[in-house]
Order: C-alpha cells, then structure tokens, then sequence
C-alpha cells in the first residue's frame, strides 16, 4: 500500500519522533510506514487522517496487488 | 497524562501484590513438610519458587517506580509496549514459537511413549527426559527471539 505519510510529516516540519508522538506509537513504527514496510491498523489510520485533517484514502492508497499480501 | 499514571500506578500495585504473594509461598515452604503435598514438593523447590516470584516482584517494582518518576519515561514505556507494529512482531515470533514448540512437545511425546520402557529399564529415562525438556524450552525460547529479530527487520 503506498501513502503520503512522509511527505505530508515533512509539510508539517515535523520530526518522525514529533509524529510517533502524536499519535502514540513508536518512531521505527513511523519508519516501517513510511518506508511501505508496514500497513496501519484501521485505528492508527484514522488517527493519522485526523491529525492530518485528511481522509483515509488522501493519505493511504489501495493498490491491486495488495489484495495478494 | 492521568491515564498513564493510573496505569502505572495499577503495575505498581500488581508488584506488591506479587510480593506480597511470595512471601506467603515462602512461609508456606516451611510447613509443606507437614502436608500431604510433601509427596511431591520439597520445601527447597517451594522457596525457590518464592524467589522467582519475589525477583520478578522487586523488579517490576524497581521499573515502575522509577519510572512513575519521569512522566516522559512512563509514556515512553507505555507506547512501547502498547506499539501496534511491536505488538504484531511479538504475536508473529509468539505464533511460530508456539508451533515449533508444540511440534517438538508432540515428538517427544511420541519418542517416550515409544521408547520410555527401554530406557527406564537402563535407567536412563530421568536424564533424558530432563534434557529433552531443556531442548525444548530453549529451542522454543531460541525460535522465539530469532523470529522477534527477523520480523522486525522484516516489517
């Protein structure tokens, strides 16, 4: 699943530690997304889009070779 | 803030509850001589057993009493152990540890129903029945933290 989490942190000129924080989770977890290493449960999603102000599918793109992993 | 601090304020407490429930095992190895469990139990293994549970009392106390001190470690602790991403590279390395474990508990199981007459015959099933059941703990332990390292390279 590709997203726009790093270049979203970055407009935000926040630190990937600053992000961790905000959304209460750890900065190699923020890593592992930003790298595509890792998919969000639906819960973190959402605190992501909140904090963001962005919808879901703004941040987090479905691709069709996701249905396969 | 305030829900971190209760929750580490409930592990504080967890941690004198374990302390306090080693010292009553610890009272109790010394009558358990008097019991009918003295069949299976000395009094040395029930004391020891008390400093286990003492041991990971005092140590759970240490970590979160200090802890409580800092409001940025207690959080820090906290999200670390309640990190998503931590939690599925536990359950993953937990699952194929359980897995290897069990198959090695049932081929063991089958080795001994097997064999166990012959070697209890030579005297040997105590040895090696206790050295299986080391293989055992320490392969699953072993497959445990290699899974731990690779999935969290991995993910």
């Amino acid at each position: 699943m590709k997203n726009h989490l790093e270049s979203l942190r970055s407009q935000k000129g926040w630190t990937q530690q600053e992000l961790a924080d905000r959304v209460e989770v750890s900065r190699q977890t923020i890593i592992s997304l930003e790298n595509g290493r890792y998919n969000p449960s639906i819960l973190l999603a959402f605190r992501l889009a909140r904090l963001f102000e962005k919808n879901i599918e703004e941040i987090f793109e479905y691709e069709e070779k996701d249905k396969l992993e | 803030m305030m829900n971190q601090k209760t929750e580490i304020n409930r592990r504080i407490q967890k941690g004198w509850g374990l302390l306090a429930l080693s010292l009553v095992v610890l009272v109790f190895a010394f009558f358990v001589k008097a019991t009918p469990l003295a069949v299976y139990l000395t009094g040395r293994q029930v004391a020891a057993l008390a400093l286990v549970l003492a041991g990971v009392a005092v140590g759970q106390l240490i970590k979160y009493t200090l802890g409580s001190r800092d409001p940025q470690v207690i959080k820090k602790m906290l999200v670390n152990e309640k990190d998503e991403r931590m939690n599925l590279i536990r359950a993953q390395a937990g699952y194929r540890a359980f897995q290897i474990g069990l198959g090695a508990a049932v081929l063991s199981l089958l080795y001994f129903s097997l064999q166990g007459a012959a070697l209890a015959a030579a005297g040997l099933l105590n040895d090696t029945l206790w050295y299986v059941l080391v293989g055992q703990v320490l392969v699953t332990f072993a497959v445990f933290i290699i899974e731990l390292v690779r999935s969290s390279n991995r993910i």
